[in-house]
């Protein structure tokens, strides 16, 4: 392929609309963002003076940042591998054939239609202390004679919002690795079978390294999902009970909106965004991948 | 056979685990509050009933709310924009899908083909961008769109919702390009076809599943959005379903039934979209897989 081996010049024609709209409008944005963390802006205040880094002194040093930081950290590292884990053996079921795979490949895919804020309000519903049908189905199987307060205990809410966020994710994650999973060379495995490869060693040997590609972007993305996210628990808990399950988002949303903290939102929004990159970077380190390798 | 029932047995468990709550909120619509409260539960002693749909879409008091005059505070004209929104939502999140589709399609194009200077600098820079959170760029945003005097229209939603996801879109669809074999490409190129043209006739079509999938992706993406709907929308024309959805939710006034109705009036779109377009984009998907 000679074609492909000189540099061409940057081939602009094909990149501007992307390049507009994605860097400008976010690398700008952002700029602009670490500015104001630098100040004291207080929307209740007429004046902004600058006070360095003292901002981001504060909000590392208050515990509630501590606890959303930790909520946020341990909610990402749990939802995410199991979303992977349980998408691929959804993924794997789908492409196996049996009556009424069909009704089920639709089916999968529905929780993936459904906005967060309204995914919370329903999983609110399966889960809530006074009609939610999680208890009703306990109590009419005469497991508990009074309702569980699903969401006013935090440990119990922690795992309520992990159970929903784990719903909205699986449809996505489910496609991607369907997608990865019908490039493998079905040669692979018959050859495997031939040499009396049971399931397992086929999982581990021929699957997962053929689509580990796949399996890393489908982490990555689901990592940042599960530590930018706000909507699914914004709208089952609103972070509660205390600040059980209340995420970094949220913190940095209500120290922004609520509190009319500019400044001090900021500085979270840029600590929030540093912590991403390191989670990412951490990932990409310890997974041995191809994706950032451009040929 | 043991086999064949554990695969029948994982694919119920699946069935229900994600249709499960979606029947239970049309169940909650259509069920008298009344009986939903009830304790111990008896939900289906009072007849179900479409009263609460058909208040939404044509205002009509429900009988039962009527008769109590208690209950009477429990219905809300917030609801009734539920049918406005939906028209909002689906005619913003199609521009984004189109926007995803056309200039999304052409960077990850560049990316996966042709080899330039700055190119892997560019390509993260791109992916990178998603990684920001939503939260830190709020303000910025809302100032950068009212200097455009974009405020309070479609178009700043649209465009809000393409920068946020055209970055996947480009990732997703430079490793389907990938995947596709330069030498098709370059059989074209032969025959006299430049990298353009070669494009759009040759690698647009082959890969037109994986188009539909990421497009759908970013349609899902901006039907759901709820952040900058909130802070660019504001009058009714703009507010999107997300928008009335959270506003209903906090607003603890509103009968559960009729929340339930709206909930289910703004999943039945994308319910649809999913079920018509699963077969093409799967059936694709597989078939482009087997191809090579």
């Amino acid at each position: 392929m000679p074609a492909k081996q000189q540099l061409s010049r940057y081939p602009i024609e094909w990149l501007f609309p992307v390049l507009i709209l994605v860097i400008i409008f976010t690398v700008y944005p952002f700029m602009y963002a670490i500015w104001n963390s630098l100040f004291q802006i207080l929307l209740v205040l007429p004046v902004h003076p600058f006070v360095g880094l003292k901002n981001y002194g504060k909000v590392v040093s208050s515990p509630y940042f501590r606890e959303a930081l930790v909520n946020t950290l341990i909610f990402a590292a749990v939802t995410a591998p199991i979303t992977l884990v349980i998408a691929l053996g959804v993924a794997r079921l789908l492409l196996m054939k049996f009556v009424g795979r069909g009704i089920l490949r639709a089916v999968v895919l529905m929780p993936w239609a459904i906005p967060g804020s309204v995914a919370g309000i329903i999983w609110l519903w399966v889960f809530h202390g006074q009609f939610g049908i999680l208890n009703i189905i306990l109590y009419k199987m005469g497991i508990v004679k009074h309702y569980i307060q699903f969401l006013n205990e935090p440990l119990l809410a922690k795992i309520c919002v992990m159970v929903a966020q784990v719903w909205t994710q699986i449809p996505f994650a489910t496609i991607m690795l369907m997608a990865a999973l019908t490039t493998i060379n079905k040669e692979l495995y018959e050859a495997a079978e031939v040499d009396g490869a049971n399931a397992l060693r086929k999982l581990l040997n021929i699957t997962i390294p053929q689509i580990s590609g796949m399996m890393v972007i489908v982490l990555i993305y689901e990592m940042i999902i599960g530590f930018t996210t706000y909507d699914v628990v914004y709208s089952m808990t609103a972070g509660g009970p205390g600040g059980a399950t209340t995420l970094l988002s949220y913190y940095v949303w209500g120290e922004s909106f609520k509190l009319l903290n500019f400044g001090n939102g900021a500085a979270l929004g840029v600590i929030m965004a540093l912590i991403t990159f390191a989670l990412i970077w951490t990932i990409l380190r310890i997974i041995p991948n191809e994706i950032m390798t451009m040929e | 056979m043991a086999r064949k029932i554990f695969i029948y047995l994982i694919a119920l468990i699946v069935f229900f685990f994600c249709v499960g709550p979606l029947f239970l909120t049309f169940l909650g619509s259509v069920i008298p509050d009344a009986s939903l409260l009830s304790f111990p539960p008896k939900w289906f002693a009072r007849k179900p009933t479409l009263a609460y749909y058909d208040y939404i879409f044509t205002g009509k008091v429900p009988q039962s709310l009527e008769v109590r005059g208690a209950s009477r505070s429990m219905i809300t004209e917030e609801v009734r924009q539920i049918p406005r929104g939906l028209g909002t939502s689906s005619s913003i999140a199609v521009a984004v899908m189109g926007v995803n589709i056309v200039f999304g399609s052409m960077a990850a194009y560049a990316f996966a083909r042709f080899r330039f200077r700055l190119k892997a600098a560019t390509f993260s820079g791109i992916v990178m961008c998603r990684l920001l959170p939503a939260a830190a760029l709020a303000v910025p945003f809302y100032l950068i769109v009212q200097s455009l005097g974009l405020l309070d229209s479609k178009l700043a939603i649209i465009l809000v919702h393409s920068i946020l996801t055209l970055p996947f879109t480009v990732l997703i669809l430079s490793v389907f390009f990938r995947g596709i074999p330069v030498e098709i490409e370059e059989a074209a190129k032969i025959d006299g076809s430049g990298p353009w043209s070669t494009f759009w006739r040759i690698t647009l079509p082959l890969s037109a599943s994986s188009m539909v999938a990421t497009g759908l992706f970013s349609f899902m993406l901006s039907y759901s959005e709820f952040l900058y709907s909130l802070i660019l929308g504001g009058s009714e024309h703009t507010r999107t379903l997300p928008v009335i959805m959270a506003a209903l939710s906090t607003n603890t006034d509103v009968a559960w039934g009729m929340f339930m109705g709206g909930v289910f009036i703004t999943l039945v779109p994308t319910l649809i979209l999913v079920v018509i377009v699963w077969n093409f984009v799967v059936e694709g998907i597989l078939f482009s897989g087997s191809k090579y």
